[in-house]
């Protein structure tokens, strides 16, 4: 679990999540059609099968992703280490022991895998606030927190919206501190591995 | 004062309706208190058993909440009160929250008097 590569998506979950739920819809429309022809159950079932699909694409990764990082907590308490700090970011969740210089990472498209690195794999880390622009058009809609393990670069967003905020907006700040905090752990988590 | 003025801006005493003089203002960090996990606190003691007195903004860690704690006394009646008005300091900039006012006997607990 800790000497393995960082493997951030496994594409045959991947492929799974996004393509399942289409070929049970088609696959359970052809057998309504052909099995039920006359019922009038039949065109209900497309109907069904589309509302699965639509839960499972909006809460069946999210739900993945949290049982996976549910896992990684009880195996971090099994191993004796300290869960100092976790971010739940929407693509990565971040476990921090600053004790131990340990980092836990699941990732939203490979949360079957947990992992637990030495902080020391952390090559770099650092903040992206997301400004753009000039003047008064300078703002920000997203800002993360990132860092590189084994050359591979892990973005985490702390704020993201789809419209643009002044710097000095509450939102953005917030994520900026949030984005500073972890950075700092990290690093911390790093200096202890040493 | 003038026809529009709403006159003397400041902390009013409950009872005598007088405007408070500040007495001073102290500056606290919140250690257990990490950004996005603010919650506002209405009692004294609670900000008795969590505020930890620092001389500066650069003693606040990164991520953690930090409150000043402005005292006033009214000059009439001679009863006292805080407010704590609690901030996230990120780089050069705050995050304020809303001020907490601390009446009479809270203010004793709060200073551990």
């Amino acid at each position: 679990m800790s000497g393995e590569k960082v493997k951030k998506i496994d594409w045959g979950y991947t492929l799974i999540y996004i393509f399942a739920p289409i070929v049970l819809i088609v696959v359970g429309t052809f057998l309504a059609v052909k099995l039920m022809p006359d019922s009038s159950a039949g065109p209900f079932i497309p109907m069904v099968l589309f509302l699965l699909s639509m839960a499972w694409w909006l809460m069946g990764g999210r739900n993945a992703l949290k049982n996976g990082a549910t896992k990684l907590a009880k195996e971090m308490d099994a191993q004796g280490l300290t869960r100092n700090m976790t971010f739940n970011g929407r693509g990565c969740v971040v476990v921090v022991d600053t004790v131990h210089g340990k980092l836990g990472l699941v990732y939203a498209w490979n949360p079957r895998k947990q992992y637990i690195i030495p902080a020391s794999r952390v090559e770099k880390a650092w903040v992206d606030d997301g400004r753009s622009g000039k003047g008064i058009t300078e703002g920000s809609g997203r800002v993360s927190f990132l860092f590189t393990v084994d050359g591979v670069k892990n973005r985490v967003d702390t704020f993201a919206s789809n419209t643009r905020f002044k710097m000095n907006d509450n939102r953005i700040l917030t994520g900026i501190s949030k984005a500073d905090s972890m950075v700092e752990l990290i690093n911390a988590a790093k200096e202890a591995a040493r | 004062m003038g026809l529009f003025s709403k006159g003397p801006k400041g902390e009013k005493c409950k009872v005598c309706k007088e405007i408070l003089e500040k007495r001073g203002e102290r500056l606290y960090a919140m250690p257990g208190v990490y950004v996005g996990h603010y919650k506002e606190h209405t009692h004294g003691a609670w900000y008795r058993d969590n505020l930890v007195p620092i001389d500066s903004k650069a003693q606040i860690p990164t991520g953690i909440y930090a409150a000043r704690v402005e005292l006033f006394k009214c000059p009439r009646c001679g009863k006292e009160k805080a407010v704590v008005r609690p901030f996230l300091s990120v780089r050069d900039s705050e995050v304020t929250e809303f001020p907490v006012t601390l009446e009479y006997l809270e203010l004793d607990a709060f200073l551990g008097r």
